[in-house]
């Protein structure tokens, strides 16, 4: 009997140790900044110049180059503190919708097709300005189990919580003039 | 006097059919993966409300709905599971084991096998619909994806994602009877009501591809908005609807043409989409935004948000559709 179970015990062993799967994954945050919207989007839109926000960028340097179907398209590389780069592709920015689009070419992020979306709005107070930041990616190892250490769902999506709960807070402070 | 009373109940059989044909003409339903709650919202398309939402399996993805057997097959790919929902009373009746990676499904005509394409295998899967015994599997292609029977039941069409390609199975064969070479990344695809037409969406290259079924050949391709995901047709086949995930919107094609026509701003991320016929709306659900957004075919116009459950996929036929 004992043996028997143990014989089960292994057999169902892979439906619970390789809970896997190809879903994308996503991280939404927002932060409520007592500044005007025009000056916080003036801040987020500045697709060149992302140290003036982010606590992590080092440096931040803008390219207009042709993309990969032909199509005039800005990039951005941006330089980490901790030595890393991140290559960035601006997807769209509307003054109308205040709201900025990109993805990620390549970079240090253990994420794979990585979007993201930027919305600033008015409220919830007067003078008052609410920032989302939403992004949808898969985690970097796209194959079957075993997933190398750091490539899984949960390192994809706690480094990007990482760069949004820091960057949200540090734009606050700045469009805050703190 | 027997002749009021007669009349009376003409009358009354009159009224009964008049009420039965108003409650099944707009009784369809839709029911909506929400992957990160983990659950199925059921919405009532005469009312537009969520009138049931059902626990199922981790990462739900895939749906197929069948109305003869009053079920639908959700696939969770995080629990690696089918589970199985009683669609009259609106609750998990079985939870099918399947190992690897199971997102798309469909059904045989006659719902007696659920076809399960398993991502990271590389192959689908036949399940008994009433045992959950999985009978065979057959390898395609790379990653595949979305997937559907032919009207007749002898084929399946599976879009193998990593191989840029449509795979054609034998049923009968079981069997790649052959591959049909499209754009980038395929994922969603449907078949027109005649089944003459198979509208395939590349993902990478932004397009849809359109399939002759009879000659199995690439007769257009046709460019839609950003990172387009999954595809619906009209009621009569002459119209396209099309998810486009990072545009935010839903791409209308003229079937005749093969011209986008219209171009739709929807909630954020829309991932699966389908036709309603008895109401003329279309559904998309919308990932961004935890919500369902609703079109009016007739107008192409945004009709309202439904609030469903966190990241909304409702990746296949996720409305059970009138016998063809």
């Amino acid at each position: 009997m004992k043996k028997l179970l143990a014989i089960i015990a292994v057999a169902l062993l892979p439906l619970t140790a390789f809970a896997h799967g190809p879903s994308p994954q996503k991280v939404e945050k927002e932060v409520v900044i007592k500044a005007e919207p025009a000056k916080v989007w003036a801040l987020v839109k500045d697709f060149g110049n992302m140290q003036n926000w982010h606590p992590a960028v080092a440096s931040d340097k803008l390219e207009n180059k042709k993309d990969e179907n032909g199509q005039d398209a800005t990039f951005r590389l941006l330089t980490l503190k901790d030595g890393g780069t991140i290559y960035e592709k601006l997807k769209s920015s509307s003054d109308a919708d205040m709201k900025l689009k990109y993805e990620i070419v390549e970079g240090v992020l253990p994420v794979g097709d990585y979007n993201s979306v930027i919305t600033v709005k008015a409220g919830p107070g007067a003078g008052e300005t609410t920032v989302t930041w939403m992004a949808r990616f898969y985690r970097k190892y796209r194959l079957n189990p075993p997933i190398p250490e750091g490539q899984d769902d949960k390192s994809a999506i706690k480094a990007v919580t990482g760069v949004f709960d820091s960057g949200l807070a540090n734009l606050k402070r700045v469009a805050e003039g703190k | 006097m027997i002749q009021i009373d007669f009349m009376k109940r003409i009358l009354h059989l009159f009224l009964l059919l008049m009420a039965g044909l108003a409650g099944t003409a707009h009784a369809s339903f839709a029911y909506i993966t929400n992957q990160g709650s983990n659950s199925v919202s059921v919405i009532d398309t005469a009312r537009d409300q969520v009138v049931a939402t059902i626990a199922v399996g981790k990462g739900p993805v895939g749906i197929a709905v069948s109305a003869g057997q009053q079920r639908a097959y959700v696939s969770n790919v995080d629990s690696q599971s089918i589970s199985v929902i009683d669609t009259q009373h609106n609750r998990v009746v079985r939870e099918f084991a399947l190992g690897g990676s199971p997102v798309g499904l469909a059904l045989s005509p006659d719902g007696k096998d659920l076809y399960v394409t398993d991502w990271f295998s590389n192959r689908v899967v036949a399940v008994d619909t009433a045992s959950g015994e999985q009978r065979y599997s057959i390898a395609t292609g790379e990653a595949p994806a979305g997937l559907l029977t032919s009207r007749d039941g002898r084929f399946l069409y599976i879009a193998n994602r990593d191989s840029n390609d449509i795979a054609v199975v034998d049923l009968h064969e079981r069997k790649v009877a052959r591959h049909i070479a499209v754009g980038k990344h395929p994922f969603g695809i449907v078949l027109n009501p005649q089944g003459t037409l198979l509208y395939a969406v590349n993902v990478y290259a932004n397009s849809v591809s359109v399939i002759d079924t009879n000659t199995n050949a690439v007769t257009a391709t046709v460019g839609v908005g950003d990172h387009p995901y999954c595809v619906a047709v009209g009621r009569d086949g002459s119209r396209v609807y099309v998810t486009n995930t990072q545009g935010d919107s839903v791409a209308v094609i003229d079937a005749h043409s093969n011209k986008v026509i219209a171009t739709i701003a929807v909630g954020s991320v829309p991932e699966g989409i389908a036709f309603d016929a008895g109401t003329n709306k279309i559904y998309v659900a919308s990932w961004g935004d935890n919500a369902v957004s609703v079109i009016d075919a007739a107008s192409n116009k945004l009709a309202s948000s439904i609030a469903t459950g966190s990241q909304s996929r409702a990746f296949g036929q996720f409305i059970a559709q009138a016998s063809h």
